[in-house]
């Protein structure tokens, strides 16, 4: 059925984690690269 | 640009191969549920190449790169929001939306507050995304028609007509599916592009080359903050801070307020496939952009080597040259010459000192390079500005036929067919979703709302097709008037949507975390938020990033104010 939340819910809050410590390395990554080829 | 037979051959088959294909996928139920929505039925990666791909319009691929190569890579930090933005829309926004089986965002509104709120934002919904639709079509056959000559009446249509064959017949379902093909070919051709700007450069020079001297230009500055001097720099379009505030509140806006992302995720299965889908769209966004932006980096580089046009386009600089002002433009274009050849004579110093590991040599070649690419920018400014004098509705911006150009430069027979198939397909990625979006707000918001027939699900499939129609002819006909009235029409358009998101997100907060605001209150708020971002913007005192926050901040604060105040005089 549609929309009914699935009994195999998964991990949301570690979802959430990853994106935004994703983005953070990445912020990081972009940094040193900037820095690197100055 | 040299577009021969086999690259005619690349273009045709590759768009008749993405209409057949959208075709195809287009068997859905002859309802509304199936016709805007899929029935609900879609996987998350599907869902997330829907929504890449709606966001991502053929101006993005063209922008980009030539972004990169003028600004540098900066203008990846406006995306640094948008990771977040993703989390806050699935911990709040699809959860409620999918309970709610909406069909449109604006329902949401009416249920929590009152019609007129619904009404009031479902139509700024439709006139700034049916406006800036008929952009997204004209602005690239502006470019196309600048570089190939074609007829641009006929490229208008083309860019915003042949979709409406797939998007009409199938509905939600065919617009996810060609997204889907469109982004795996539009992809693997900048992929191809990079590699060409790669393996054209000089022999000996490589990549990691290509990127010291990119870098030592001030190319490769991805992160900035905006401090100056006199402190931050409120009016700087592209750093971290803007990104990551102003990035945020516009993700949030765009993609949790505007039908045209909200109907991509909406097709989902479920709560999961939707959350899913978002939140692998902030996952892989900012690396993909930074990757398009980087091509514009490597053309950089390529460029420091060959003799790079003063100007990008061609058309523009052709009207010029039979102008009174050829000679002044000619001495103009002979003086850049010269700073390119300083250019080159300092890129090679540099590469040589990197290898010979020569820190000072190195410094005195970044020097060079930095003082070769001031000198550059002098003069382009300086030939934009007789490009005026000749002609002062000339759109002197060239940023969007840099990678063109270069493409018409490099790549082989046949490659450039396929890049301009790609301009053509990120196009109708963009446009397809939001016909369909248009159409469904149009029908739900207002045909179901306010018509007092009651229509069968088979007649309202159909209506459902005709509006898709209406909004794929009125996108055109918007493309039209835009090459007639020039460069005003794109700006009244940016201009709108900029003034329009901060509020409608606002709406959206209220709605969602401040429980004891009704209709009413938010209803003034927004008005008086609305007064408030204009005025601010017509001071022009800060970047238009800055202004979704202004105004998604002022409605939370007027609407808790009026609805505070309403209460003392009841009590």
């Amino acid at each position: 059925m549609n929309n009914r939340p699935d009994k195999k819910e998964p991990n949301w809050t570690g979802w959430y984690i990853g994106v935004a410590g994703e983005l953070l390395l990445l912020i990081i990554f972009f940094y040193f690269f900037t820095q690197q080829f100055a | 640009m040299n577009f021969q037979l086999t690259d005619w051959a690349v273009l045709i088959v590759t768009l008749l191969g993405v209409i057949s294909y959208g075709i195809y996928k287009s068997r859905t139920s002859k309802n509304l549920e199936g016709y805007f929505l899929s029935n609900r039925q879609m996987p998350w990666w599907l869902v997330m190449l829907s929504i890449m791909g709606t966001q991502a319009s053929a101006i993005t691929f063209l922008t980009a790169p030539g972004q990169a190569y003028t600004d540098g890579m900066r203008f990846v930090q406006y995306y640094f929001g948008l990771p977040l933005a993703m989390i806050v829309l699935s911990i709040t926004f699809v959860p409620i939306f999918h309970k709610l089986k909406l069909f449109t965002a604006y329902e949401f509104l009416e249920k929590r507050f009152d019609l007129k709120t619904r009404t009031l934002t479902s139509f700024l919904f439709l006139l700034s995304r049916g406006l800036s639709t008929g952009i997204s079509i004209y602005a690239p056959s502006l470019v196309l028609h600048s570089m190939l000559g074609w007829d641009i009446y006929v490229t208008n249509i083309l860019m915003g007509g042949l979709l409406i064959i797939y998007t009409v017949t199938g509905g939600a379902k065919s617009v996810a599916y060609t997204q889907q093909l469109q982004f795996i070919i539009i992809y693997a051709a900048m992929f191809v592009a990079g590699y060409y700007a790669i393996t054209s450069l000089p022999r000996g020079i490589g990549f990691m080359d290509a990127l010291h001297i990119a870098g030592k230009s001030g190319k490769l500055n991805v992160i900035t903050t905006g401090v100056t001097e006199n402190g931050f720099d409120w009016k700087d379009r592209y750093n971290i801070w803007s990104g990551l505030i102003g990035g945020l509140f516009l993700a949030l806006s765009y993609f949790g307020t505007d039908q045209s992302q909200v109907g991509r995720y909406l097709t989902a299965k479920d709560t999961k496939e939707s959350r899913m889908g978002l939140l692998m769209n902030g996952f892989f966004k900012v690396p993909l952009q930074f990757f398009i932006l980087l091509i514009g980096c490597l053309l950089f580089a390529y460029y420091s080597f060959f003799k790079a046009p003063a100007f990008f386009n061609k058309a523009q600089e052709d009207a010029v040259l039979k102008s009174s002002y050829a000679g002044e433009y000619k001495a103009a274009a002979s003086n850049y010459t010269v700073v390119q050849d300083e250019k080159k004579a300092a890129a090679l110093g540099l590469t040589n000192a990197l290898k010979e590991k020569n820190e000072q040599a190195v410094s005195s070649a970044r020097a060079a390079m930095q003082q070769a690419e001031t000198n550059g920018k002098k003069i382009r400014e300086q030939m934009k500005g007789i490009i005026k004098k000749a002609d002062p509705n000339a759109d002197t911006n060239d940023t969007n036929y840099i990678f063109l150009r270069f493409v018409g430069d490099v790549l082989p027979k046949g490659l450039v067919g396929l890049i301009i198939a790609i301009i053509f397909l990120a196009a109708w990625g963009s446009i397809a979703a939001a016909l369909n979006a248009l159409a469904s707000s149009t029908m739900i918001d207002f045909h179901q709302k306010f018509s007092k027939k009651k229509l069968s699900p088979e007649e309202e499939y159909k209506w459902g097709k005709l509006y898709t129609l209406f909004w794929g002819l009125f996108s055109i006909l918007i493309a039209f008037f835009a090459y007639n009235l020039g460069n005003s029409l794109i700006e009244a358009v940016n201009i709108l949507g900029s003034w329009f998101y901060g509020t409608i997100l606002g709406i959206f907060l209220v709605a969602f975390y401040v429980r004891k605001v009704k209709g009413s209150a938010v209803f003034t708020a927004a008005v008086l938020s609305e007064i408030l971002v204009i005025g601010i913007y017509y001071m022009d005192i800060i970047s238009f990033l800055w202004l979704n926050v202004i105004g998604a901040v002022a409605v939370i604060l007027f609407s808790v104010l009026i609805q505070i105040l309403t209460s003392l005089k009841r009590g």
